[in-house]
């Protein structure tokens, strides 16, 4: 960072951002309200009931056929996490297929899917990394365990 | 160049039937078949051995499916917006009359437009190629995001080649040996289960290899 004072224009601009606290209006603050819901892939699995089983079924069948047995419960956490890591990059693929369909049935208006799809790349990086975490911390517990035993 | 017609067909029961991978990653207009093919030769190169190496496999066989369909896009991006770049480029010539319908016909290959085209550009010493890279010039925005998203897919492939190493190198001794019995049980329940009809070719590919 420098040390150099700030500028009129960093002040001006900081005193402008100041004033921005969101939208006034009635009809505003509902469309800001509806930021998080655009497609749901923010929303946590869990909160979903069906997509929760769905997660601890996934979690046994991870466990299984890694291990070839239920885990304990700090192994089933583990594979858990990895489960719902993988439904949520299903879900995110899911959107992405539906804007690539879009994009492909007109391609004359591929700016809105492109941006829509490239806005969507981060959640399925997200995904994708949580994954890989979760895996490899998954594989140094089975390491573990295998010594132990 | 190499047809879906002249690989192999899918041996096995397909990731894609697995409900916990999600759909497969084809779109009204891909070749499915095709997509069957490259995900069953995948499996038979890779042979997975737990859901997450099936999960693993089928994100590298969508993610080379989705590399090409991306470029496959661009050229017909490119392809469906040539007269706007026609237009354009007829504009940039003064040509007179309304360039746009011009272009439009051209784009519809109607004999005359096409002609009346062609003479144009050929007394300006100019051609086709001209046409795309202004056609490429007014869509440069969509063809470069096509290109950072086609980046970004064989970044993640590779990325996703090097996890199946990882994991494999460091796939415990323990984990391989529960593998090994758990593909017995099931060849045990699978020959208890079978009809004595059965053919030889019915048989899953690692339940005849735990079996051997």
């Amino acid at each position: 960072m420098s040390d150099a004072p700030e500028s009129a224009r960093v002040r001006a601009s900081r005193a402008n951002a100041r004033k921005s606290t969101g939208p006034r209006s009635r009809a505003g603050k509902a469309r800001v309200g509806r930021n998080a819901r655009r497609h749901g892939l923010s929303v946590p699995l869990l909160t979903d009931e069906m997509l929760a089983r769905e997660v601890e079924e996934l979690a046994r069948r991870v466990e299984v056929s890694a291990t070839g047995a239920a885990l304990d419960a700090e192994g089933h956490a583990f594979a858990c996490r990895i489960a719902e890591a993988m439904i949520d990059l299903r879900r995110v693929r899911a959107v992405k297929l539906l804007l690539v369909a879009k994009l492909t049935s007109d391609l004359r208006k591929a700016a809105g899917p492109l941006k829509a799809l490239a806005r969507l790349d981060r959640y399925e990086r997200l995904a994708l990394w949580r994954r890989r975490v979760t895996v490899r911390a998954f594989d140094a517990f089975a390491i573990k365990r295998a010594k132990q035993s | 160049m190499t047809t879906a017609s002249t690989l192999p067909t899918p041996a096995s029961a397909p990731l894609s039937d697995l409900a916990y991978l999600g759909a497969p990653a084809i779109v009204p207009g891909d070749d499915s078949a095709g997509y069957d093919t490259l995900l069953a030769r995948m499996i038979a190169d890779v042979r997975p051995g737990n859901v997450m190496e099936e999960a693993w496999t089928r994100d590298v066989a969508d993610l080379v499916w989705e590399a090409a369909r991306l470029r496959r896009l661009k050229a017909a991006l490119m392809t469906a917006c040539a007269d706007h770049g026609m237009q354009q480029l007829l504009q940039s010539l003064n040509v007179h009359g309304n360039t746009f319908e011009i272009a439009r016909r051209w784009a519809a290959r109607e004999l005359l437009a096409v002609a009346e085209v062609d003479a144009v550009l050929a007394g300006a010493g100019l051609g086709m190629n001209h046409v795309m890279a202004r056609t490429l010039a007014l869509r440069l925005d969509d063809i470069e995001r096509i290109d950072r998203m086609t980046a970004s897919v064989e970044v993640r492939r590779a990325a996703i080649l090097r996890e199946i190493g990882h994991h494999r190198e460091h796939a415990p001794f323990h984990a391989r040996l529960g593998q090994a019995a758990a593909a017995q049980i099931e060849h045990v329940e699978f020959t208890r289960l079978a009809t004595p009809a059965q053919t030889p070719a019915q048989t899953p590919a690692h339940v005849t290899e735990a079996g051997a």
